[in-house]
């Protein structure tokens, strides 16, 4: 097959001002005229798919995906951003509020509170259902600003001037309001500790500052969390965000040599000291640039970049992205581990396809 | 060594970074309102006592009644005086109904609806003078201290305002927001601002060039005022003629006086004055015998005086056009003499003696005048600033305070002179009516009527509402200026920028629409007189060798310099440029008032100095004669070091380093934009590269010469100049924090943003507008790419994940106020709950959510025509009787706007100044942002929400940001905002290096330079990205300009605008649909709309909607007459044109409504429309 048709198929050109070659060709036909066959099979996919992983810790992790088109990368950005369930503050019952947020703008900020529990222990709350131990997490907060007593009876330090996520306290037992017209807040038939086991269920992080008090205001408020997905509103969302890059390749199409190569160390490798990603073997008329690290770094890609939309660069070398290679990053809010939650969206991808295999 | 090089340090030049130090020092002294408050003060400590000084005092002898027998020579004569003295004016306080006198702070005033008004207290002397008839004279002198005679009201933190000299912190303690400056009335609860008024000032001569329709060639003319006193303008107009017969050759000049009814020959008023010799006179206008162009000029205007050669016949002349006719010749001539003396140019003088002085400036006014006839000067430019004053709050209130008082001792002496006559003792508190003052002004304040109520020259809108949306806008609005042209004027010179207008008035920040340059504003460091004294000018002119005018002889004036002060000629100088020399040094010392203005026309040989106020001033650095500053680096460090060296903005002033420069002397000055270009010209000497400048002043910063809206746009010198003046209006409109006391307040409007940020990328000058403690916006991230095409049309995709987590999201309060009203002296409206057993005419709202006391209670959910505020009216016992018994009472209660939701804020229940009670509510509701909602960029970009899409459809960068807003690229190439991309990539720099960007025009600091800024951050130069798709996760062809840019929500919002009918309320007497959303109306089938349908035929339609769809109405008509027969549908019996021998035949129409009415209405008229049926 011809290179150029190869370098087209495989690879995005990114130029100085345009990205050239970005679309993908899905019909297997399609370069039937050259006798190849790009038709998707599973067997070559299979073959030629494999998932690496860079870094990984409890909130981020970056792995590599090889071997399959951006729509399948996109298909699990898209799902882990809106469709893998969380659990997060939905309704928020306030007793009584006399800080300067004002209720919304307090109910807005709980909602966004990443909460830990695991939401597959938990069913989803349709329209109209009561509130039981497998639908709703209940979390209560009763803060008031005051200034110490102290033991001699004056009065000392100001307590709870600001409020954190740590003062929303887990109630197992369902609500704690009073009744109102005859029907409870919650109809928890047995305690959440039966359904959660041996779980602690709170918020993820304790130090989110909620609200700041002045001496004598006070919040007083009930919390119920459902289960919902970030399609519906961002605070379900299991990530902060989610995206892939494709990974880039720096290509030298002619040997850099001589003016040429002190040009471009100059303007693309010598910014830093560190900067270790090209190299230049010879001397003089004979120097010549080196790729050390094809994929280049966040500062020199740049350079390359640019350098290729001057006069003369662009024959001699080039920014090239695979389009079946990807970085893809996931960073989370806490409350679940990257990696399961790209098992949920795998998951999640598969009954889709399920979905449709069933319905065809 | 050391010492030396000290002493080096100690002249050591300022730089640009020094200047910001100056300007600092100059808003921490003077803060932002500073012209509205001290033309306040000036009023309060100086002016109002003057007026009072004015009113003469008040004599009264009694009338005595004839009495049979009673010779009235025999009696004691009494004679009255009545005297009012030394003012006083307390702290404002409030009197409440049971006579409770209380300090009142604005807080309370504006929330129980009172007037922040303080008592004004007068000295009162009655003299009672007894002449017995044996000629013994008896003097009775009573002094009766400080009666009330009214309340003032008090601008807030102006120096009687009870906030003045308190600390922030215990101005948070009283409930107000440290931020406000004050600057502004309270009255009956609302904020009110004066706007300055601008007008042409008084006691300039102005040579106009009349275009030919006119009978005159050239108009020179003068609006004499004197300094003190209540007189109106006396205008005198000198006008040039056109040549008999001709249409270019110069005629006789004339003079118009005032009170007669034909213009004068300038030989005769001359002579009226004592002037008789041709060459006496032409001494007086020529000043130059020689000059033989100019006497020729005015051989047309000798020879027409001809016949009158003595001071007699001119003065019987004058008398003879005057407005009393047939009297006797002496007595005409006393009445001209005493025009001429009283009327005619009364700044120069009304007593006898001024003839000399009058006839010298009536000289003058020829001489300009034939300067512009032959050529030899341009005519004078009507829109030159320094030509205009402008009339704050203190001269406002002045005006109207004057009437007053004098409407006020009117009545006393009406008073006194009843109690006189009829013999009794004249009790002084009871001749007073205190009201006359108290009302007068807060009728004038609250209505904006400038003038007493129901006269004829009052001015509308000078007191405005102060504007509360953003507070921009707030101070935006204290520095607005107005000039009160008619709006329809179709003349576009008063409309344009003038260059006079440089640093004084914002160039950027004006109305679009009708009222396009004649509104404006002040920019930021500009200060506006208020008046000094004459007097000591005239006496330091004096001891500086002046010549006064009646010691001179006439042909001195060719070789010396004329010296005027507030327009009057007062005199002589041969060494003007020593003494003005003296003058600006003395006034630098603050040995003359800092703000008088010496303004030496070299070319015309004049010296002129004013003191009046409502000049514009604005300070300048002072170069010395070496081309330095005078101002050095230590001055600056002692600045920046106040708290210990007690180093300050005044200081500066007084030490000579600063002056202030008006619009009028600013053109006898030579200003060098930036300190670098007074440098560079001295190197340029020094190196004989150049030619010597040389300067005397030097801009503290070009970036003050925009206003208070114009200042926050990050790089306006990159944008076309309409663009700034729309942000200009935008920024009002933004919402964000507007005050920090939003909560303590009852505004009837609010919008407050969730998370309002302070600009990543900002100018100095906001520094001073406080708009990173009150901002009013969000830092979005702003991508300019077409993606889905939901963004044509100047609309905007917004991020639903963005908005989710809180960005734009505001609340808007909104506050209603009711109170117990009383009705008759007995009954009273009362705050109940409403029972539908014994109310009448109750509303089809819920009144469930009223507690007992017909108040709602805090936190509870409302929407459409909820009633929030239960009250009820006592019907009349008579009326009752008609109405069925079982309702005794009236529903008066206030609902919710219908189509508006929301939760129950506050509740406020007090009493107003009559004691009666009195509720204000507060409702409050969330505004997310939607499709539909209008936000904009500060490059005057507005745009609606065209769509929002979650994180997930959002196209993506090689980072994971997805922007918050995706704009057009089609916004950008022909409204050329350039300023707006230069701020996205600094925004970009600012927030990878963590720093706030400064982006204050007129720096040196280009788009090159924060280029290559962010290209070391390892981004691409221009701001470009690689984005991929986020629906199909492919990579964009395109590199998108994406980065932080700062984007306001704007107050046009869907929720408040979204409205559709179908059927609904009509209007009582056309029965045609109401109009407008409030009430529910329908959607108006236009003019033009109509000629659409027309045009395609569409008959039926057209029907239907301005028919069917409207008024449809039946009427029977008479088919013998015509008209509308009288129908009883029930008997089926239809009566018309009474002829029992005929049967009428009467038929069914269809027409509009409003075509029967019109019917009736003709038929009203006596005319008859008959309707011929088929």
């Amino acid at each position: 097959m011809l290179e150029r048709l190869e370098e087209q198929r495989h690879y995005v050109r990114a130029g100085a001002e345009h990205n050239a070659n970005v679309n993908e060709v899905a019909y297997g036909g399609a370069y039937a005229s050259v006798g190849k066959d790009f038709a998707f099979s599973a067997e070559r996919f299979r073959e030629t798919f494999a998932l690496t992983l860079t870094t990984s810790d409890e909130e981020r992790c970056v792995f590599e995906l090889e071997g399959c088109s951006p729509a399948f990368a996109n298909a699990f950005r898209r799902i882990i951003l809106s469709e893998v369930p969380t659990m997060a503050i939905e309704k928020v019952f306030v007793v009584n509020n006399t800080s300067v947020v004002a209720d919304e703008v307090f109910a807005h900020r709980l909602g966004l509170v990443p909460i830990k529990a695991d939401p597959a222990m938990f069913e989803y709350r349709g329209e109209g259902d009561a509130a039981n131990e497998t639908n709703t997490i209940v979390l209560k907060m009763h803060v008031r600003c005051h200034k110490e007593r102290n033991p001699d009876g004056t009065l000392g330090e100001v307590v709870n001037r600001s409020v954190y996520s740590n003062a929303l306290t887990w109630c197992p037992e369902g609500s704690q309001l009073p009744e109102e017209n005859g029907a409870k807040y919650s109809d928890f038939k047995r305690s959440q500790k039966e359904v959660v086991g041996d779980q602690e269920l709170g918020c993820v992080h304790d130090d989110i500052l909620l609200v700041k008090l002045a001496p004598g205001q006070e919040v007083e408020l009930e919390c119920h969390c459902v289960k919902g997905i970030g399609q519906e509103h961002a605070k379900w969302s299991p990530v902060g965000t989610c995206w892939y890059k494709m990974v880039p390749e720096i290509t030298i199409l002619e040997p850099i040599t001589g003016a040429d190569a002190d040009e471009f160390m100059k303007k693309c490798a010598n910014f830093s000291e560190t900067h270790k990603c090209y190299a230049c073997e010879g001397k003089g008329d004979k120097k010549t640039v080196k790729v050390v690290e094809s994929r280049g770094c966040d500062f020199c890609v740049e350079r390359v970049r640019e350098l290729t939309g001057e006069p003369g660069w662009a024959d001699k070398i080039a920014v090239r992205k695979r389009k079946d290679h990807f970085i893809f990053t996931i960073e989370t809010i806490g409350q679940m581990a990257p990696g399961t939650i790209f098992k949920e969206a795998v998951k999640i991808l598969a009954s889709k396809a399920q979905n449709v295999l069933s319905t065809l | 060594m050391r010492v030396d090089s000290r002493e080096d340090d100690e002249e050591e030049e300022i730089g640009q970074e020094d200047a910001w130090v100056v300007i600092s020092s100059f808003f921490e002294e003077k803060g932002l309102v500073r012209q509205q408050l001290d033309s306040f003060n000036e009023f309060i400590q100086h002016t109002m006592q003057e007026i009072v000084d004015e009113m003469r005092e008040i004599e009264l002898t009694p009338e005595h009644q004839h009495m049979p027998g009673q010779d009235i020579d025999s009696m004691e004569k009494k004679t009255y005086k009545i005297s009012f003295n030394q003012i006083y004016l307390s702290k404002p306080m409030v009197t409440e109904a049971d006579g409770y006198t209380t300090t009142l702070f604005p807080k309370e005033a504006r929330l129980r609806n009172l007037t922040y008004s303080a008592p004004l207290y007068v000295d009162m002397v009655k003299e009672v003078t007894t002449v017995q008839p044996d000629g013994e004279t008896t003097v009775e002198k009573e002094i009766l201290n400080k009666n009330f005679i009214g309340k003032v009201p008090i601008m807030l933190r102006s120096d009687y305002c009870s906030l003045h000299g308190h600390t922030d912190k215990e101005l948070t303690e009283l409930g107000e927001c440290p931020y406000d400056e004050g600057g502004y009335f309270v009255i009956n609860g609302s904020e009110k601002v004066l706007i300055a008024q601008e007008r042409m000032s008084t006691n300039h001569v102005y040579v106009f060039e009349k275009k030919q329709p006119s009978k005159f060639m050239w108009q020179a003319e003068c609006r004499s005022q004197p300094e003190r006193g209540s007189r109106g303008a006396s205008s005198c107009v000198m006008r040039q003629l056109h040549a008999p017969g001709t249409k270019d050759a110069p005629g006789p000049i004339r003079c118009t006086l005032p009170y007669i009814r034909t213009d004068i020959p300038i030989f005769v008023v001359f002579r009226a004055l004592g002037f008789v010799a041709d060459k006496d006179i032409l001494e007086h206008i020529v000043y130059d015998l020689a000059d033989n162009e100019m006497m020729e000029m005015l051989r047309p205007s000798i020879e027409e005086a001809f016949v009158i050669q003595s001071q007699e016949v001119a003065l019987d002349f004058i008398g003879k056009r005057g407005s009393a006719v047939g009297v006797s010749r002496e007595k005409r001539i006393k009445y001209a003499k005493e025009i001429l003396q009283k009327e005619l140019l009364p700044h120069v003088g009304v007593r006898e003696d001024c003839e000399t002085k009058k006839a010298y400036f009536l000289g003058y006014m020829i001489h300009r005048l034939l300067l512009c006839s032959l050529g030899r000067r341009p005519e004078d430019d009507r829109d030159h600033y320094g030509n205009k004053r402008l009339d704050l709050g203190g001269p406002l209130l002045a005006q109207l305070f004057r009437q007053l008082f004098r409407k006020l001792t009117k009545d006393v002496r009406l008073y006194c002179q009843r109690c006189i006559d009829s013999g009794k003792e004249i009790q002084l508190q009871l001749a007073i009516k205190a009201k006359t003052i108290t009302q007068g002004l807060k009728y004038s304040l609250a209505t904006g009527n400038w003038g007493s109520q129901g006269a004829a020259d009052i001015r509308a809108g000078v007191s405005q509402v102060l504007n509360r949306l953003s507070y921009s806008s707030t101070l935006s609005h204290l520095r607005r200026i107005n000039s009160p042209i008619g709006r329809e004027g179709k003349l576009a010179k008063p409309r344009q920028l003038h260059n006079s207008l440089w640093g004084m008035i914002c160039p950027a920040e004006t109305p679009e629409g009708q009222a396009v340059g004649l509104v404006k504003n002040l920019a930021l460091m500009a200060l506006v007189s208020v008046g000094s004294p004459s007097e000591p000018i005239l006496e330091f002119l004096d001891e500086w060798t002046m010549e006064n005018l009646e010691e001179i002889s006439p042909s001195l004036i060719a070789e010396s310099t004329k010296i005027f002060l507030n327009g009057v000629w007062v005199g002589v100088h041969r060494n003007p440029a020593d003494l003005v020399r003296t003058l600006r040094k003395l006034r630098r010392q603050c040995d003359i008032d800092s703000s008088v203005s010496v303004v030496h026309d070299i070319r015309l040989k004049e010296l002129r100095l004013y003191t009046d106020y409502g000049r514009c001033t604005r300070p300048l650095f002072i170069v010395e004669d070496d081309q330095k500053l005078k101002i050095k680096k230590q001055h600056i460090e002692l600045l920046t070091e106040k708290d210990v060296t007690g180093y300050t903005w005044n200081e500066l002033v007084t030490s000579g380093f600063i002056e202030y420069v008006d619009t009028e002397e600013e053109e006898t000055t030579m200003i060098s934009m930036t300190i670098d270009d007074l440098v560079a010209g001295r190197h340029a000497v020094e190196q004989n590269t150049g030619v010597a400048i040389n300067y005397t002043h030097c801009e503290i910063h070009p970036s003050m010469i925009l206003g208070i809206c114009a200042s926050i746009i990050p790089f306006p010198d990159h944008n076309q100049s309409p663009r700034n003046t729309y942000q200009s209006a935008m920024g009002k409109q933004a919402m964000g924090m507007y005050v920090t006391n939003y909560q303590i307040r009852m505004d009837t409007l609010g919008y407050v943003m969730f998370y309002p940020q302070k600009p990543l990328v900002t100018t100095r000058a906001m520094e001073y507008l406080h708009f990173r403690e009150l901002p009013a916006g969000c830092n979005a991230v702003v991508a300019i790419m077409c993606y889905t095409g939901y963004n044509q049309e100047d609309s905007v995709l917004m991020n639903q994940s963005a908005i989710d987590r809180g960005l734009f999201r505001s609340l808007y309060y909104r506050s209603f106020k009711d109170e117990e009203k009383k009705q008759g002296s007995l009954s009273r409206e009362e705050f109940e709950r409403p029972d539908r057993d014994t109310c009448l005419g109750m509303r089809h709202g819920t009144y469930d959510k009223l507690d007992d006391d017909g108040l709602i209670c805090p936190g509870t959910r409302v929407s459409g025509d909820d009633i929030i505020i239960g009250k009820t009216a006592p019907l009349p016992e008579d009326d009752t009787a008609v109405l069925s018994k079982r309702f005794s009472k009236k529903d008066c209660s206030t609902g919710m706007k219908h189509a508006e939701t929301g939760i129950i804020d506050q509740v406020l229940l007090t009493t107003n100044d009559q004691g009666l009670r009195f509720v204000k509510l507060r409702v409050r509701s969330m505004r997310t942002p939607q499709v539909g909602d209008k936000f904009s960029s500060r490059h005057g970009q507005k745009g609606t929400v065209g769509m929002t899409y979650t994180q997930e459809d959002m196209p993506f960068t090689c980072e994971g940001i997805t922007p918050d807003i995706i704009v057009n690229p089609h916004a950008i190439p022909s409204r050329m905002t350039i300023g707006q991309l230069v701020e996205c990539i600094m925004g970009k720099v600012a927030a990878c290096m963590g720093k706030e960007g400064d982006a204050t025009p007129f720096t040196p600091v280009t788009a090159e330079d924060i280029s290559s800024m962010l290209h070391k951050c390892g981004y691409q130069k221009r701001g470009n990205e690689v984005m991929y798709n986020g629906h199909t996760g492919r990579m964009l062809d395109a590199q998108i300009f994406i980065g932080p840019t700062y984007y306001q929500r704007l107050k046009h919002m869907v929720d408040d605008k979204i409205h559709s009918r179908g059927r609904g309320p009509v209007q009582i007497l056309t029965r045609q649909p109401m109009e407008g959303r409030s009430r529910d109306g329908g959607l108006r089938f236009g003019e033009m709309e109509r000629d659409c349908i027309m045009s395609h035929g569409a008959a039926s339609f057209l029907k239907e909607r301005l028919m069917d769809q409207s008024d449809a109405y039946r009427i029977h008509v008479c088919q013998k007459c015509g008209l509308i027969a009288v129908a009883n549908l029930k008997n089926q019996t239809f009566e018309c044109c009474k002829n029992p021998s005929e049967r009428t035949s009467v038929v069914q129409v269809m027409v509009p409504y409003a075509c029967k009415l019109l019917f009736q209405e003709l038929m009203s008229m006596a005319i008859a429309p008959r309707l011929i049926t088929g």
